[in-house]
């Protein structure tokens, strides 16, 4: 069971902290571009 | 406008959460597992589908690639770097839970075999391939070269592909096309991840190339 879900934390965390990183810089970016 | 303002991208991403969830809870519960091995055999749900999308994302990156040096038309450039880029998030994740399925099967984090090898070939050349975009030198040119790579590096997932029957059965740890369940049962679960996983490969996509142009738009100092 720990190789399971250290599969399925490590597919599904990874993922969704990259969709987090890359909201983030967009956001940023976004912000330069209103200014 | 943000990216998640979209109502559509939004949706998106929440049927991305809840078919996670749903996912999770078949493959931890009631998906079927493979008779020779504890639940670590049900790491295939995931391994599986991972490398299927990565090479979905490899095989826009020849697309855009191709339409790129066909209509030299920037836009195409930023497609095919935003799917490497997706593509290799994606091949990473298999790289990451091949080795922990092996590790309980075969006794070994990793084992030189011909699946395993093309495998890690095809995530280098992409890393060679981000290396020279980012220090390849004139841009243009670079963009020129990435597409050139872009496209040769997608024969390589056919040889991940047929690896098995390519190289001798000696040679071989990985179980043939189709051995390794024998159970209809696996399909439900393993659509469901497919159909999870090509959402997030696609949200992964539109964000990044949504990064590039704004990127592209500071360095000309247009924003």
């Amino acid at each position: 069971m720990m190789y399971l879900l250290s599969a399925i934390i490590s597919v599904y965390g990874s993922i969704l902290c990259w969709i987090f990183i890359q909201v983030r810089l967009e956001k940023k970016l976004d912000m330069k571009k209103k200014d | 406008m943000p990216f998640f303002a979209l109502q559509m991208n939004k949706t998106h991403f929440l049927l991305g959460i809840l078919l996670s969830g749903i996912n999770i809870f078949l493959i931890l519960t009631i998906a079927p597992q493979n008779q020779l091995q504890a639940d670590f055999g049900n790491i295939f749900y995931i391994h599986v589908p991972v490398a299927w999308t990565a090479f979905i994302g490899y095989l826009f990156v020849m697309i855009f690639s191709i339409l790129f040096l066909w209509k030299k038309e920037q836009i195409w450039d930023h497609y095919a770097l935003a799917s490497a880029e997706a593509g290799t998030l994606f091949m990473f994740l298999v790289l990451l839970t091949g080795p922990i399925w092996a590790k309980p099967a075969w006794g070994h984090f990793w084992v030189w075999e011909p699946r395993l090898t093309t495998s890690l070939i095809l995530f280098l050349i992409f890393l060679g391939y981000f290396m020279l975009r980012e220090f390849g030198g004139n841009p243009e040119q670079v963009s020129r070269y990435a597409a050139v790579l872009g496209i040769i590096a997608f024969i390589d997932v056919p040889i991940i592909f047929l690896s098995v029957k390519l190289w001798l059965p000696e040679l071989q740890s990985h179980p043939q096309v189709g051995q390794y369940f024998k159970n209809a049962g696996i399909m439900p679960t393993l659509m469901i991840n497919y159909s999870l996983l090509s959402l997030l490969v696609i949200i992964s996509f539109m964000i990044r190339f949504r990064v590039h142009i704004l990127k592209r738009l500071e360095e000309r100092n247009i924003i």
